[in-house]
């Protein structure tokens, strides 16, 4: 019997599948919050198709996608570094983790750098909310702004939250980070390291369809 | 542990069709489809296909047993049953006919604060008969 299988399990695998099906199950309940999200999007874009239109051609196409290839890069660098786990590399899988936590990072980066120039062009629903239109004063007034901040409104809670993912995705990682460097995975047991990715991954999915249904609809 | 893994080949080539779809993803949402919904619907087709293989393959799905599959089929079963229900409730209130009236949103924003609105085109007496044009018999 090997020493990291807990005593209530029969073997190492059953150990592996167990943990996997938690994380899965956990991974069910995260489908269930964000497609409450998506639900509220789907209403109110049928409702308001104009507002959305037009509070999407206020956000960078080019910094989303550049943000998306760096997660998709990101999902590529999570896979190899369970891979280097299951062959016993130990110093590619200290750098594969670490090259995930720095994507992590400078997706979060762009991210931040997108929030401040909406803050900059008054796009934050609520009281400093101002959408000016360059041939119509009273547009600012009108009930179709009110609209397009509902827009930001599901734009801010859903990349919010997606970042917050992210934000909790990159403390386990680090954590990862440091039992690698201390030579805790080896072929035989790298199951942290799974279920960390399976997370990820799951992060990395949910921004795939974030991505058209916010950056693209203009 | 001893089920078999993708290969490194596999990641890397799954990688770049995910990145390859981004880039038909972005190039697709520039051309103007006839309808809106083909659009959103092309877009949603290209992401799912995108979730599949980040599934079956980073996630490694595909390699796992039956009883993770079926947790993992079920989560997204019950979120489309979830949301369907929601969505029937919310599409039958009205609220779209409402929201999306016949006179665009500005111009309500303006005769409202001028004074009271023309009566909907139904209410209207129907044109006139132009010449030419069959009679229904009386």
């Amino acid at each position: 019997m090997n020493a990291h299988v807990a005593h209530h399990f029969d073997n190492a695998e059953q150990q592996f599948v167990t943990a996997n099906l938690g994380m899965w199950l956990f991974l069910v309940t995260e489908v269930m919050f964000f497609s409450g999200l998506f639900a509220a999007y789907t209403i109110y874009r049928y409702l308001y198709p104009e507002a959305f239109h037009e509070g999407s051609r206020h956000l960078d196409i080019v910094l989303g996608t550049i943000n998306t290839t760096v997660l998709l890069l990101s999902s590529l660098t999570v896979a190899l570094s369970v891979r280097a786990a299951q062959l016993n590399k130990q110093k590619q899988l200290v750098w594969l983790l670490a090259a995930t936590i720095a994507l992590g990072a400078v997706f979060l980066v762009i991210k931040g750098v997108e929030y401040g120039h909406k803050f900059e062009e008054g796009l934050v629903p609520g009281s400093g909310f101002e959408l000016r239109h360059p041939h119509d004063e009273a547009f600012a007034s009108s009930s179709r702004a009110r609209q397009v901040e509902l827009f930001f409104a599901v734009y801010f809670a859903m990349t919010g939250f997606h970042a917050l993912h992210m934000v909790i995705g990159l403390g386990i990682f680090i954590t990862m980070l440091v039992l690698a460097i201390r030579g805790t995975f080896h072929s035989e047991y790298y199951t942290p390291v799974e279920v960390t990715g399976l997370y990820w991954h799951f992060v990395d999915i949910v921004w795939v369809f974030l991505f058209p249904l916010l950056y693209l609809v203009a | 542990m001893k089920e078999e893994h993708p290969s490194l080949a596999t990641y890397w080539i799954v990688f770049a069709v995910l990145v390859g779809l981004l880039v038909v993803t972005v190039l697709v949402a520039e051309i103007k489809l006839p309808e809106d919904w083909m659009n959103l619907s092309l877009a949603m087709l290209i992401a799912a296909f995108k979730a599949v293989l980040i599934v079956l393959v980073f996630m490694h799905l595909w390699y796992r047993t039956a009883i993770i599959r079926i947790v993992a089929v079920a989560g997204v079963v019950w979120a489309f049953i979830g949301a369907s229900l929601t969505l029937t409730d919310y599409f039958t209130r009205g609220w779209h006919e409402a929201a999306q009236p016949r006179v665009s949103v500005e111009s309500v924003d303006r005769e409202t604060a001028q004074g009271p609105r023309k009566p909907p085109a139904a209410l209207e007496p129907p044109p006139a008969p132009t010449e030419g044009q069959i009679q229904p018999q009386r």
